[in-house]
């Protein structure tokens, strides 16, 4: 796919194109996946990057990197409801839309001071009594699960072992990776 | 009869048979085949080899599709076997699913069922305290069930017995009402735990905080190595089973170990539908299997029957195996096979904080907790209901998931690791009064894919249980405080029995066949060549985890089983 059918397919307008964030350019055919049998293309372009914004790629890998995207697709396509699921798929078109109205903006465009406050905005929304999810508080819960439990993050940050042959009831916290609240 | 004929009776033909390969089955098995007894062990379930077929044992979190959730679909189709702790991803495969098996509730009672070789072994909280003479006289003391026909020192050598094989962690705490037993080395109270265990024996004479005793090899002996097992790695995911075969189960144990005799035949897939009672003979020569996966019958034979099948279905098989002699189930001349079921009351939960100590935490895995053995009417009746409750105790440091923000914030939040007060959980084991009102017994109608009747339960909490919850909260509550615990705070579940998995009786021990339907070893007191010695052989249920008093109670039973048989009694 090239950048103008994939712009499309994203939805950016041209007028748009100067604030592309980067990463278009970058993407080539195979970037846009196959339909998963319960997320299309696009929708999993669409949450791979919102969970790049969620926890983004710094000095260490990120949750899009880490393969959130695809945890997430496989959660809630196995592991919940039809109406979560129907108010997820529905929520990136909503999340859009707020994008829109609030910054004038659909959410990949915005700045990533803007973006952050959309979906801190969001968040902080009560859940309205008729849906089951707040679709960006749902996502971030998902984001968080599957980034800490992502090999990288467990190897890496969490010492995580599979046999850890020993067990210490009272062992120094300075000699742990935690620190006190 | 089914298949028969005479070739295929010698072939059929052992000289005992054990119905079951769980944690008593198994241990059925392996003290039978010692002794030189040709055994055919039955399996209703598949089979489950030691290691070959723990599919999940070494996967990471990030390895499991859905990090060890269950999909929606198979929690729908589940509801009851999903309300078990350990009924996740990682293990789901070792449950019975709901509709595989199902039975009638004629009150609510959640069944959680194993049915594979090694039964709910594979699966079990490995926790094995040892019952006192309290809880042995406990019914005669009460007067409730019947007395039990044995006492602490006619189980105790059988304790070590087990003990010494299963490989068992504990402490020497030198207390009456927890005898100790053959330890190996305990595992380590956490700080906070060591804590509360200084603050209980300052405040309260009769009250102790120990580390639980748990069926893990901290400390491997030449008996374990010769069973292939090795020490605990403190792997904690035990419901998958262990490649090191660290706990006990009876896939890594008693199994393979009866199977090196040569003197087993290890049957999985096959069903019992009863027991064949020889109206001449006047003894059961044998039982009737209905192969699970194509449905024929076949008949095997043998000298002597161990029913283990667990406590439930040891009571539909004997309820289900009529004969002239026997038309209301074998041994049941008294009516009362199926009745005085009980259980334990897990209902309850104390939980607390406590902000001391916070220059530790803990480091690895524990594959036990601490521990509080029954301290309320012990030695004296001090309240308004019977019995006690033994109780769990865990305290650990509480992780701080800051979750704030989004972006690079929010990332730096997740990796801050930071702890906070240490957690500290409690939860009741409650022991149950055994009654008439609390059965099973056999649906009239509806039967299960092998044409066997449904069993229908029917058991249900008395106010004993309910005064028992609010003794627990407010003794918990006050040593919590005592302690100086923060934000202690109680939680009552309300869950069916069932949920405890620890349901016993139907079958019960006791000196009078005509109030009890087994003897002081196990026996159908009118059929001498059955054997009960899983859960439903209790007469009570005592607040100690029931699998090693099972363990012990079958060695026990077959060593007097093939003393009998040297003597021609059997």
């Amino acid at each position: 796919m090239n950048r103008r059918n994939l712009i499309k397919t994203l939805g950016i307008s041209a007028v748009g194109l100067a604030t592309v964030p980067f990463w278009i350019d970058s993407w080539t055919a195979e970037d846009l996946p196959e339909d998963d049998g319960f997320l299309t293309g696009n929708q999993q372009l669409q949450l791979s990057e919102l969970v790049n914004i969620i926890i983004p790629k710094t000095n260490t890998p990120g949750a899009k990197e880490l393969g959130v995207g695809k945890f997430i697709s496989v959660m809630v396509r196995d592991c919940y409801n039809e109406e979560v699921k129907a108010e997820f798929l529905s929520g990136f078109g909503e999340l859009n839309a707020f994008s829109e109205d609030f910054y004038g903006n659909s959410l990949i465009k915005l700045t990533e001071a803007e973006r952050n406050d959309v979906l801190c905005t969001l968040e902080s929304y009560e859940t309205p009594p008729e849906k089951k999810i707040n679709f960006v508080a749902f996502v971030k819960g998902l984001t968080i699960a599957g980034f800490m439990s992502s090999q990288y993050v467990m190897e890496n940050h969490l010492n995580y072992e599979l046999v850890p042959a020993r067990f210490h009831g009272s062992f120094p916290v300075t000699q742990s990776i935690y620190t006190n609240v | 009869m089914a298949n028969i004929n005479a070739k295929a009776v010698v072939e059929n033909t052992y000289d005992a048979i054990v119905i079951g390969s769980g944690i008593s089955g198994g241990w059925a098995a392996k003290e039978l085949t010692e002794k030189g007894i040709r055994t055919l062990v039955l399996e209703r379930g598949r089979d489950v080899k030691h290691i070959v077929d723990y599919p999940t044992t070494n996967l990471n979190p990030w390895e499991m599709e859905h990090r060890g959730q269950l999909p929606h679909k198979v929690i729908k189709e589940n509801p009851i076997v999903s309300k078990c702790y350990a009924f996740h991803e990682d293990a789901a495969h070792f449950f019975v699913k709901d509709k595989e098996h199902p039975y009638v509730q004629e009150k609510p009672f959640d069944w959680i069922k194993g049915y594979q070789v090694g039964g709910k072994s594979l699966l079990w909280a490995r926790q094995v305290q040892r019952w006192s003479d309290f809880d042995f006289e406990g019914p005669v003391k009460d007067n409730f069930a019947v007395d039990w026909p044995i006492r602490y020192k006619d189980i105790a050598p059988w304790y070590s017995h087990v003990e010494k094989f299963a490989g068992i962690s504990g402490n020497k705490d030198g207390l009456e009402e927890l005898p100790d037993g053959e330890f190996l080395p305990p595992y380590e109270l956490t700080k906070a735990e060591l804590y509360f265990k200084d603050q209980v024996a300052d405040k309260y004479e009769d009250r102790h905080v120990i580390v639980a005793r748990c069926a893990h090899i901290s400390k491997q002996q030449p008996i374990h190595a010769e069973q292939g097992r090795a020490q605990c790695q403190n792997r904690t995911i035990c419901q998958r089973g262990c490649p090191y075969g660290g706990y006990f189960s009876s896939n890594s144990s008693t199994i393979p170990w009866a199977q090196k005799t040569g003197n087993m035949t290890l049957k999985p897939d096959s069903v019992v539908e009863s027991l064949i009672y020889d109206e001449e003979k006047q003894k059961v020569t044998g039982v009737r299997v209905i192969d699970s996966i194509t449905k024929e019958k076949t008949d095997y034979f043998a000298r002597i029957v161990f029913v283990n099948a667990s406590a439930i279905n040891t009571n539909l098989i004997l309820l289900n195996s009529k004969s002239e002699r026997f038309p209301n189930g074998l041994g049941n001349d008294n009516g009362l096979l199926g009745k005085y079921v009980a259980f334990h009351n897990y209902r309850a939960k104390v939980r607390a904080e406590y902000n001391g100590l916070l220059d530790f935490t803990t480091d690895g895995k524990s594959p036990t907790s601490g521990y509080i053995p029954r301290f309320r009417n012990v030695r004296k009746q001090e309240t308004d209901f019977l019995r006690g409750y033994a109780s769990g105790l865990s305290a650990n440091r509480s992780k701080v998931n800051n979750s704030e923000g989004i972006g690079t914030s929010l990332k730096e939040n997740l990796l801050d690791l930071k702890l906070g007060p240490w957690r500290i959980g409690s939860h009741m084991m409650g022991e149950t009064i055994p009654k008439e009102s609390n059965f099973v017994s056999l649906d009239e109608t509806k039967k299960d894919d092998w044409g066997i009747p449904l069993i229908n339960i029917s058991v249900d909490y008395d106010e004993n249980d309910e005064k028992m919850i609010q003794d627990y909260f407010e003794q918990i509550t006050e040593m919590f405080e005592n302690a100086g615990f923060t934000n202690i705070t109680t939680h009552d579940s309300k869950q069916a029995p069932g949920l405890d998995i620890h349901e016993m009786g139907g079958v019960r021990m006791g000196k009078d066949p005509e109030t009890s339907l087994l003897n002081e070893w196990n026996q159908l007191h009118t059929c001498k060549n059955v054997f009960v010695t899983d859960g439903a052989c209790m007469t009570s249920t005592g607040t100690q985890n029931p699998s090693l008093t099972y363990m012990a109670l079958t060695a026990r039973a077959v060593d007097f089983a093939v003393k009998e048989m040297e003597k021609g009694n059997l």
